[in-house]
């Protein structure tokens, strides 16, 4: 091997010698104005390389040597012998595409099938004691912070919406575990669903709607119950979050605030979630005598409670466009008609 | 290179000659998108082929590369971590993580004693990371060493009240309920309180880990102000209350402007975000100083804020592909505006036997060898 140029650094100053090393056999040969060292090649540690940057030789006594990089140093041993291998993959283009490609394939199965499927994997093997305690301590932080108080519906009214509920209960041969709540609150006409199978109902939403509107809207959240949807959401947003923080954690020294991203994925699972509540609540309803016709009744009475936005589908939105559900509960209704 | 050896001979002979002047350094950093580009993406796609095993692997080549390709005086810096060491602080760091998420959504009444443990935690792991940084970065054969102490690192942590009044305050604004007037002051002063504070707590940070740091026998010093922190924080907090919130709330005022609102609150916090990594960034630059070196930062808020917005437009837009340039395009920045200063020569930074065997890699493994920033 000819001489090849370097610099030796001998870790007592920050200073360069200029050094020139030559391997002979199983020996490594140091040579400058005030180094000579022959060192075995076997205990030296060689940086790995990377991109077309120096790098760097390690001797046994403390010293080092910077040199270009070259395949003879390829043959000694590595600091890091793993990186070696990726090393070789980065210096080519070919698996530079082919990593693209990968990464879109499996980002792209990963969001539509992959973290769903595990998010409902995961689901179905969390106790439903667990789950129930999760759920009753959300209701019980609800109430701790006053976001819900003790319902003041009358009570006869109360009980027919009791009543309602228990009747729409599918026969479930799985026995998920279902629980109406009622509550005063300051967030309005509303319903929602916590893990195991906690259904929550606002008094402003039971003074608003029909008897048979607000079965269709029981019949909504029977829906998430039914998919898990509650405890499916809190699992993949948390993954969802994992996955865009491994992305984009090089980026967040380039740039500021790219979690919009995370609330814009978010989003069209909750979104997804919504819709299949909506086709279970049709079916549900069916199935008790009652049109879909009333969930369209009640989501126009919501939408006008809630001061009517226009029907902008966002990407940021949490829930279907309105009047899409609308005309989905229409269509459900006439086609169950004949 | 060959230009600058005979240089160094000169440096040494000066070195015995009486006044020491002033010079400044070349610092560059020579690396490029489409090299970076490869590195990034193919360490991302093993990263996310093992489920985020690899992620330690990447994580290594990618301070591999920011490390090589960034030359003090002539000479690329060296990246000297294991990635083992890494992937066990990772694991212990979602181990933690983990911990804290259950106890806040299932054992609430663990939360306290989790929070507990968390802040005397937080001095540990500062100076840990500070000690992996220090210990794993290499120049010219020499490394720089860091011997803070927990219990300076506990001082530095909490003689500044800015984290415990925060965690106190948030606790009584998670007691009070969200509908009474008492949350809104109560997370106000908790907002307020910690913002008056943080400014000097972050000052005390970067003096810890100044201040600890050795390199050939020279310890850091840090001469930036509490006072000086204060004020770019202060100037970037009047921006927001002035110009910000009442923009904000003027969007919400008027109806069917939800992402003009969404906009706003991007662009302000982005503003503010520039200014004060501009201003902080040359605060600790200007005022650090090694035995006879020190820098001289110029970066500029507006060219950091424009760096900003665009990158993020790229990013998006190239569905993330355009990620490597962003982050070499902002290395390029951030380094370029640094200007090293030495005073005398290299030779007055002299190794002690200890930093050639830490350089020697014998105490990778340790257990405690934990990296713990991302």
């Amino acid at each position: 091997m000819t001489a090849v140029a370097a610099e030796f650094f001998d870790g007592q100053r920050p200073l360069a010698e200029p050094v020139s090393i030559t391997v002979t056999g199983d020996q490594l040969v140091v040579t400058g104005e005030t180094v000579a060292q022959h060192v075995p090649t076997s205990a030296v540690l060689v940086s790995p390389r990377i991109a077309q940057a120096k790098r760097f030789v390690q001797l046994p006594r403390g010293g080092r040597l910077l040199c270009d990089d070259g395949a003879w140093l390829d043959v000694l041993p590595s600091e890091v012998r793993a990186e070696g291998l990726v090393a070789w993959l980065e210096q080519r283009w070919g698996f530079a595409l082919a990593s693209v490609w990968l990464i879109g394939l499996s980002l792209v199965l990963g969001y539509f099938y992959g973290l769903p499927a595990a998010a409902l994997a995961i689901a179905e093997r969390i106790p439903s004691s667990t789950e129930q305690a999760l759920g009753q301590r959300l209701l019980a932080a609800l109430d701790a912070q006053h976001v819900m108080r003790p319902s003041t519906v009358d009570r006869f009214v109360a009980q027919e919406v009791r009543d309602e509920f228990a009747k729409l209960i599918p026969n479930d041969p799985r026995g998920r575990c279902v629980q109406l709540e009622m509550r005063a609150s300051f967030i309005g006409a509303n319903a929602l669903t916590l893990p195991g199978g906690i259904v929550v109902v606002t008094d402003d939403l039971v003074r608003l709607v029909t008897p048979e509107e607000l079965s269709a809207v029981l019949a909504h959240e029977l829906g998430h119950v039914e998919g898990r949807h509650s405890m499916r959401a809190l699992i993949q947003s948390s993954g969802v979050g994992l996955i865009v923080a491994v992305i984009t954690g090089d980026a967040s020294s380039a740039t500021a605030a790219l979690g919009t991203v995370t609330a814009v994925l978010n989003a069209s699972y909750s979104r997804d979630m919504e819709t299949q509540a909506d086709a279970f609540a049709f079916k549900l309803l069916d199935e008790h005598g009652i049109s879909p016709n009333a969930f369209a009744t009640a989501m126009e009475r919501l939408s006008q409670q809630a001061g009517a936005r226009p029907g902008s589908n966002s990407f940021f939105d949490s829930h279907p466009a309105t009047e899409e559900r609308i005309r989905r509960a229409r269509e459900a209704a006439t086609k169950k008609k004949p | 290179m060959n230009a600058e050896i005979p240089q160094q001979g000169e440096l040494v002979s000066s070195a015995v000659s009486a006044a020491p002047v002033e010079r400044e350094l070349s610092l560059q950093f020579v690396g490029n998108p489409k090299d970076y580009f490869r590195v990034w993406v193919v360490n991302l796609s093993l990263t996310l082929l093992t489920l985020g095993v690899f992620s330690a692997w990447a994580k290594v080549r990618k301070k591999r590369y920011f490390y090589s390709h960034t030359l003090l005086d002539g000479t690329p810096l060296q990246y000297t971590a294991q990635p083992i060491p890494i992937l066990k602080g990772r694991l212990l760091a979602s181990g933690l993580f983990l911990i804290y998420y259950f106890s806040e959504h299932l054992l609430v009444a663990a939360l306290p004693f989790v929070l507990g443990i968390g802040l005397l935690l937080l001095p540990w792991v500062i100076a840990r990371s500070a000690a992996f940084n220090a210990r794993y970065s290499s120049f010219r054969n020499m490394t720089p060493t860091f011997d803070g102490t927990y219990r300076e690192a506990f001082v530095a942590a909490f003689k500044v009240p800015a984290i415990p009044l925060f965690v106190g305050f948030s606790i009584l604004a998670a007691i009070v309920s969200f509908d009474r007037p008492g949350f809104i002051a109560a997370m106000g002063a908790a907002a307020g309180l910690a913002g008056l504070f943080f400014p000097a707590w972050i000052r005390d940070q970067r003096q810890f880990v100044v201040t600890n740091t050795s390199f050939g026998g020279r310890r850091g010093e840090f001469d930036a102000t509490r006072g000086a922190f204060f004020r770019r924080y202060f100037v970037a907090g009047v921006f927001g209350a002035l110009f910000a919130i009442p923009l904000f709330v003027l969007t919400i005022w008027i109806p069917r402007t939800g992402h003009l609102a969404t906009f706003i609150t991007y662009t302000s916090y982005v503003i503010m975000f520039a200014y004060v990594q501009a201003g902080t960034g040359n605060l600790v630059w200007n005022g650090l100083r090694v035995g006879g070196l020190r820098f001289r930062s110029n970066l500029k808020a507006t060219h950091l804020l424009w760096l900003y917005l665009s990158n993020a437009v790229a990013i998006v837009t190239s569905l993330g592909l355009l990620t490597p340039w962003a982050v070499m395009r902002t290395l390029h920045y951030r380094i370029g505006c640094l200007t090293p200063v030495l005073r005398g020569d290299w030779g007055k930074f002299q190794g002690s036997s200890s930093s050639t065997v830490a350089a020697g890699g014998s105490e990778a493994g340790e257990f405690f060898d934990l990296d713990f920033s991302l």
